[in-house]
């Protein structure tokens, strides 16, 4: 992390352009939720970790849409619930150098089911999510220099972001309103 | 004359001895006819059985029944004369049942309904009856089907719940509770302090919960709602409900419990206490059956208890409850209640009423079991000799699993035994076993095992060792130890191994056997002391010492000592410890019943050590009888031969030659005595029968010339020397 840090604040080398992320990003990222519902968090757990994918698309200039979806499946005691959050966000990033701080608002569709045995229960709820963090280029990949054309990456970034998810009325089931974290790596196409 | 009978009267007729394990409690119950006595044994894992079986007839005794109920309970039906009762005495390490003069008091009930509390505090059961008729459905705690939450809920009224003023609409019930709903109280309930607020806020969110379907938070929010204010009975009954759900048996039956002491109606308690004896067999199914039965006010607790006493065997005590329940439930609890009133009339004998009550039941989740229920009807409609034809319609069933599958395999299991195929029954009671664990705690692993010593036993009558042995491989799981009541299957799968040759499986399963007894406090030094030498056999010396030095710990007759004597004088023999040896062997000789054998191992053991004077004289006239036992066959007559070949005495070793080539079963044995016959005829002069000549090539170039006797061994003025006889080498063939 340190080493990844440090060279993306180290910029390009003398007589090199530097890298480019403006275009459509693919961001892998480990989130960590803390739910709100006292009931679930008694039976399943407080919070836990969710595996997520992320497409953030540049609209126009610093105003960029991102799309997240994430999953995760907990079991206690013969019982399983399953979460699935699909986030749709607008945010705004000016870039400065190598490091793009972000804020973005939008809504959230947050599905789960929980099942025991032969019976189930599903629903999910509509929410809104705040969400502020910011994106480091590591640098670790270079532009190339002319007159070789360009290669399909274009930067490699580290992404975190902090975020409140509030439900709203709509849908039905739990009210899955939470703390969430997250930690990422997004590739810059 | 009168003063005799008298004073014979006046002392116990008969005393009947059992064996318990310690932990066991062995309780006399009330009976409910005239000169019977029913004992109930529970928490035993004794092989009791035994000790039942080995009672007879004597004054006051009539008759002896044995019933093993699973799971550690059993029972002893005694039928005793007129004008004795039986009393029960418990000693050190046994309890006597005395059959003496008197009359019983009254005859009534079996025992007194029990209390709630009683069941909490756990009531003896009572003696499961025997069904009354030829197939029957799985029994006990193996029933396949029943109640359960959420199918049947605990009937409760909505509390009447103190709502401060000014709170009323937030707080009103709803009949159909939304999320919209679940989200306004959990947000009032984050804000509100007041305990008895915070109390019916909890309960609101839980029964929500509840109605959505959704146990586990149904039950945190019961859970909390419990600890604060004062919770209603139903908060609690609400809370062993979803505790039932979701497996929580622990916390059901805490709050089955504080719902008793909150003024909960006996029927609900009691119907709590019986969904959770449904799960896990506590309280008593049977008790709390009849209690609940007396209790119960709505259709869903008189299914219950209906169910609870079939489970308890009281079939006749089952029909009136679950006749209401049918009257009243629908659905799946109409299902429920109506395939349980056609067990209760079929287990009473009743087989048209059961098939009415076959055909009443609406099919909705128990179809497979609807099926397995007409076939049994028309079975015992169609009679015993045509079950054979049904056989491929249940095979095809059992492969379908599930309850039918446990059903159908219990059907096969009762059709083999009825036609006395052991091997068949056992076979399938062990697929019960393998693949239903629920038939664990019932009545199937004691079938099972029976099934096993039946078809073992038979086995073992006729020798047929490598069938036998397959047998208690298929049998023997190591889970059924606590169900054994006899170990005579054990020491013939022992005795099987060790005749095939395999020291190792005969010594593994002399291990099973001593393990059993040992887990129930009954060691056998005579068992020890074949361990031993099945140690022995398996080149493990220093174990069969350690064996025997154990052994004699637990030895309290001659016999015993006696026995570990001859395994502790063969092992030191082997050892080449020869003096401690045959002082061993000397001392068991002087027990009169295991003289035979010590003086037999004596003798076998002068003749391996080439003492062959003293060898032969011991063991001679006893070999010409019959074999020997516990040795391989032919064996004993082999070394006797070479002695006597070693001695020049010619006649006398044709005659040992014919018995080992007679009782000798393998194929080294008859060619060896062959060849040491024919020379002992040629060198000596004697006219040999041609059964005892060697057709051995190399005997035939070899007696083309002229050898002279081989020389005796060099011997002692006494015959002691140390040197094995080895007779002349085996002729390669």
């Amino acid at each position: 992390m340190i080493a990844l840090l440090s060279s993306a604040f180290a910029g390009p080398l003398p007589g090199e352009a530097p890298s480019d992320p403006s275009g459509v990003r693919v961001v892998l990222r480990g989130l960590v939720e803390s739910w709100d519902d006292p009931a679930l968090s008694a039976v399943y757990s407080s919070g836990t970790w969710l595996g997520g994918l992320g497409v953030v698309v540049p609209v126009w200039g610093p105003v960029l849409v991102d799309v997240e979806a994430s999953f995760r499946r907990l079991e206690s005691g013969g019982s399983t619930f399953e979460i699935a959050p699909l986030s749709a966000l607008v945010e705004f990033g000016p870039r400065k150098g190598t490091v793009e701080p972000y804020a973005g608002l939008g809504p959230t569709w947050t599905a789960f089911t929980e099942s025991a045995g032969d019976s189930s229960v599903q629903g999910a709820r509509l929410a809104a999510e705040l969400r502020g963090g910011l994106r480091v280029d590591t640098g670790l990949v270079r532009p190339p220099m002319p007159p070789a054309g360009d290669g399909p990456v274009r930067a490699l970034e580290i992404e975190l972001y902090l975020a409140r998810r509030v439900s709203l009325p709509g849908g039905e089931g739990f009210a899955l309103g939470a703390w969430r974290g997250s930690l990422g790596v997004a590739v810059a196409f | 004359m009168w003063l005799a009978s008298w004073l014979v009267g006046s002392a116990w007729a008969a005393t009947l001895t059992l064996h318990p394990s310690p932990e066991a409690q062995v309780v006399l119950l009330g009976s409910t006819r005239a000169n019977y006595a029913e004992i109930g044994v529970y928490h035993n894992h004794a092989p009791i059985g035994i000790d039942v079986k080995g009672w007879r007839s004597t004054d006051g005794l009539v008759f002896a029944r044995f019933v093993d109920g699973g799971g550690g309970t059993q029972f002893i039906l005694l039928e005793v004369e007129d004008g004795h009762v039986v009393e029960v005495h418990s000693g050190a390490d046994h309890v006597q049942l005395r059959i003496v003069p008197g009359r019983p008091s009254a005859f009534g009930p079996r025992t007194p309904l029990p209390t709630v509390e009683e069941l909490l505090t756990g009531v003896p059961s009572v003696p499961p009856e025997p069904p009354k008729i030829e197939l029957h459905p799985l029994l006990g705690s193996a029933r396949t089907y029943g109640p359960r939450v959420p199918v049947v809920r605990l009937a409760v009224d909505p509390p009447e719940l103190e709502v401060p003023s000014g709170w009323e609409s937030e707080l009103a019930a709803v009949d159909e509770p939304s999320w919209d709903d679940v989200k306004r109280w959990q947000k009032l309930l984050a804000t509100v302090e007041d305990p008895q607020l915070r109390m019916i806020l909890n309960y609101r969110l839980g029964d929500a919960h509840r109605l959505l379907g959704l146990p586990r938070e149904a039950r945190y929010y019961f859970e909390r709602g419990s600890t604060m204010g004062v919770p209603p009975a139903a908060m609690l009954l609400r809370r062993a409900e979803a505790g039932l759900m979701i497996g929580d048996y622990d916390d059901a039956r805490y709050s089955c419990l504080q719902a008793w002491y909150r003024d909960a109606r006996d029927g609900q308690v009691l119907s709590c206490l019986g969904l959770l004896s449904l799960q896990t067999g506590f309280p008593d199914p049977g008790q709390t059956g009849r209690a609940l039965a007396q209790a119960a006010t709505a259709p869903s607790e008189r299914l219950v208890a209906g169910e609870l006493l079939l489970r308890g065997g009281d079939y006749l005590a089952a029909i009136e409850p679950l006749t209401a329940a049918a009257r009243e439930l629908h659905g799946s609890q109409l299902e429920l209640a109506s395939i349980a009133l056609g067990d209760a009339w079929l287990l009473q004998g009743d087989v048209d009423r059961a098939h009415q009550a076959y055909i009443d039941a609406p099919h909705v989740t128990l179809d497979g079991i609807l099926r397995t229920r007409e076939l049994m009807v028309r079975m015992i409609h169609d009679g015993v000799r045509n079950w054979p034809s049904w056989v491929p319609d249940i095979d095809r069933m059992a492969r379908e699993g599930g309850p039918q599958g446990a059903e159908a395999l219990y059907l096969l299991a009762q059709i083999n035994e009825r036609y006395l195929d052991w091997e068949a029954a056992a076979a399938a009671y062990a697929a019960m076993w393998d693949l239903y664990p629920t038939v664990r705690g019932s009545q199937v692993p004691a079938h099972l095992l029976d099934a096993c010593t039946h078809r073992i036993d038979g086995l073992a009558r006729d020798s047929r060792d490598a069938e036998l042995v397959a047998v208690y491989e298929n049998c023997w799981r190591e889970p059924l130890a606590e169900h054994v009541t006899s170990v005579s299957m054990f020491e013939a799968a022992s005795r099987a191994f060790e005749r095939l040759g395999l020291s190792e499986d005969a010594l593994a399963v002399q291990l099973d056997l001593t393990t059993v007894l040992a887990s129930v406090g009954r060691e056998d030094p005579l068992q020890l002391a074949r361990l031993a030498l099945l140690n022995l056999a398996a080149e493990r010396p220093e174990e069969a010492l350690d064996t025997v030095r154990y052994g004699r710990l637990l030895a309290t007759t001659s016999v015993q000592r006696a026995s570990l004597d001859v395994a502790e004088g063969e092992t030191l023999l082997e050892m080449g410890r020869l003096e401690e040896g045959f002082a061993a062997l000397r001392r068991a000789a002087a027990d009169p019943t295991v003289r035979a054998t010590a003086l037999q191992r004596v003798g076998v053991a002068q003749l391996r050590l080439g003492q062959c004077d003293a060898g032969l004289a011991a063991l001679g006239p006893a070999l010409v009888g019959a074999p020997l036992p516990d040795t391989s066959p032919g064996d004993v007559e082999l070394l006797a031969l070479r002695c006597a070949v070693n001695l020049e005495r010619g006649p006398e070793a044709l005659v040992l030659a014919d018995l080992a080539i007679r009782r000798s079963q393998d194929e080294w044995t008859p060619k060896e005595a062959r060849w040491l016959a024919t020379f002992v005829g040629r060198h000596g002069g004697l006219d040999i029968p041609a059964e005892l000549r060697s057709e051995s090539r190399s005997w035939k170039r070899s007696a083309e010339k002229t050898r002279p006797m081989p020389p005796s061994s060099p011997r002692s003025p006494s015959g002691n020397e140390a040197r094995p006889a080895e007779g002349p080498s085996r002729s390669p063939n």
